[in-house]
């Protein structure tokens, strides 16, 4: 059986731009949320996110040539995979180097002066930011745009292992990316999902989530027999993606998608028993509730687990791979995260959420995740023991 | 490996299914009219069609047509099933829709609006209203076929336990859509006389090229 491993990668966000100072932060229990007052951003209502700092990015990505002329979201992606790959020697330009886009809205800020009766600018399609970032790095091969709501992010390294599997590729470059626009925060603020406040995954007191800025990427390669591999490389074991058949935008009262994708997930790596949980934990009543559901039918309801959502709210097209990334950053170091904002206990289903920091000797971890659509993913991360 | 039970077609007002013409309507030249005129057409009671957008209604009745009269219509719970939907313009015609509520001078956001801007909701329309609990992804492509995309749901049926799957281009934009649905199914000794699920069957299907 080979290995599909991870390589590289980079996190983009509020708290940093490459992914050792999002995971410095995350350890240190710096939150990269801000609250921001009526008005901001020509929004009526007050809301709570985490935005990257534009002047700092602006300043950093001068580093990286020729990138002045291109949209926020863009440049944001070409960055983010341009870190990721100055760490390794691959050649981005080789045709066995596929390049996958996951984001929810793209280039959807550049609606705001956008005329709604004439013809829609290119940048607005999201497979024209795909080429533009295939583009940039001289990739010969057409991207693949992944856009499945919140899961988007664990689908495309999903879409990552099973291409890899094909065997036509040695490398795909999995981007992430959701910008805070003011389309996104008076969506979430339409449906009365965001909370005014920092959120609270998992706990009584929590209201709704915060929305998240980031770009985030993993370079994901192929290994025939896992033997040239050093030890403690991360694996990307088994993926698993369900849909509730039950309603568009609510969470399934009974958590029967998410309960048959973790099932299905574990199953696909030989029963394996993950040592944490990574969860998605939005902070709003009826993810948390469900999701707490879901680890209890799966027999899960002891094993240590987190949600990242208190440092960098939810990051839509990028919380797959951010969340992925930092989770994996902590089985290396055999720890367990902090769930930011969790005191006690909000769900009906009481789950194992960690409020400290832990050293774990762990192995491995179960990464889970639900979006609108009724859709639910989990993938199996291991560590690989020689 | 992969072969195709049905297929159907919405396109230029027309409406096909194994390339058999079963609806078309001339009095009207409005798309949304049209769609509903086919809803109608087809008999399917249910009334959520009227609540979704136009990309979920063209892609609810692009499959409604390529799975009647099947067997997979007659199972229950279908938690073997994939649905992959690709589509070009994605939700655009539906996001211009809620910037419009984003006015400063009449601000007023909708819900209702909102949830149709991500694409995949069509496939969440299709999986309630099938029973559909299977893997299920959205894709962005230029066109269709996507060569990427087909190695993945090949793949996708190599390592996994699927057995059948909805693969759904629908695209809408500009006051104009366009929708094929296939449906396919692991071969088995019983569709041996079946299509084979690749670009070049689809092409011709299609495009008769």
């Amino acid at each position: 059986m080979s290995c599909i491993y991870q390589i590289s990668h980079n996190i983009v966000s509020s708290l940093g731009f490459n992914s050792k100072e999002n995971y410095n932060a995350v350890v240190n229990n710096i939150s990269g949320l801000k609250m921001y007052p009526e008005n901001s951003m020509n929004i009526p209502e007050a809301f709570c996110a985490s935005v990257i700092d534009n002047t700092r990015f602006e300043d950093i990505s001068k580093q990286v040539s020729n990138l002045s002329d291109y949209n926020f979201f863009d440049k944001l992606c070409i960055y983010s995979a341009y870190e990721a790959l100055q760490k390794t020697d691959i050649d981005p330009a080789d045709p066995s180097c596929l390049f996958i886009l996951s984001t929810t809205k793209g280039n959807i800020d550049l609606l705001e002066n956008h005329s709604l009766e004439q013809n829609i600018d290119n940048s607005l399609f999201l497979w024209h930011s795909a080429n533009i970032i295939g583009k940039y790095f001289n990739n010969p091969n057409k991207p693949i745009v992944v856009s499945n709501a919140c899961i988007s992010g664990v689908s495309a390294q999903i879409v990552a292992k099973r291409l890899l599997n094909f065997k036509k590729y040695n490398y795909v470059v999995v981007i992430g990316a959701d910008l805070v626009s003011r389309f996104v925060v008076s969506g979430f603020q339409s449906f009365k999902a965001l909370s005014p406040e920092l959120c609270l995954p998992f706990d009584a007191q929590r209201k709704g989530l915060n929305i998240g800025e980031a770009a985030a990427t993993i370079i994901y390669g192929i290994d025939e027999t896992c033997e040239n591999l050093e030890n403690d490389t991360i694996i990307l074991d088994a993926g698993t993606i369900t849909n509730d058949a039950n309603h568009i935008s609510g969470p399934s009262r009974t958590a029967e998608g998410l309960t048959l994708a973790i099932n299905k997930c574990l199953e696909n790596s030989g029963n394996i028993k993950p040592d944490f949980i990574s969860a998605h934990g939005t902070a709003t009543p009826y993810n948390d509730d469900m999701e707490a559901l879901a680890f209890t039918r799966c027999k899960l309801e002891n094993t240590p687990a987190f949600s990242l959502k208190g440092y960098f709210g939810h990051t839509l097209g990028a919380a797959g791979l951010l969340e992925t990334i930092i989770s994996s950053m902590a089985l290396k170091n055999n720890m367990v995260i902090k769930s930011a904002g969790y005191s006690r206990c909000g769900v009906d289903n009481p789950v194992n959420i960690i409020s400290k920091n832990q050293s774990l000797k762990a192995y491995s971890f179960i990464k889970t995740i639900s979006g609108f659509g009724g859709c639910n993913a989990a993938i199996l991360i291991k560590k690989l023991v020689k | 490996m992969i072969k195709i039970i049905k297929h159907s077609v919405i396109s230029d007002f027309k409406a096909f299914t194994d390339n058999k013409l079963i609806y078309t309507h001339t009095d009207n030249d409005r798309f949304s009219e049209f769609l509903s005129s086919l809803y109608r057409f087809l008999v399917i009671s249910y009334p959520k069609f009227f609540k979704m957008d136009m990309l979920s209604k063209l892609g609810f009745l692009a499959t409604e047509l390529c799975v009647a009269q099947t067997e997979f219509s007659k199972t229950e719970n279908k938690i073997n099933t994939a649905i992959y939907l690709l589509s070009n313009a994605s939700s655009l015609d539906t996001d211009i829709n809620y910037q419009k509520t984003l006015n400063p001078e009449a601000y007023f956001p909708s819900p209702k609006v909102f949830v149709y801007t991500l694409p995949n909701i069509v496939i969440g329309e299709i999986a309630i209203k099938h029973k559909i609990f299977g893997e299920n992804t959205c894709f962005i492509c230029q066109e269709f076929p996507d060569k990427t995309v087909f190695d993945y749901i090949y793949q996708s049926f190599l390592e996994t336990d699927i057995k059948n799957a909805i693969v759904l281009w629908a695209d809408y934009i500009n006051g104009n859509g366009k929708a094929y649905a296939f449906l396919i199914e692991r071969e088995t000794s019983s569709n041996i006389d079946k299509d084979d699920f690749n670009e070049k069957t689809i092409n011709f299907l299609i495009f008769n090229k």
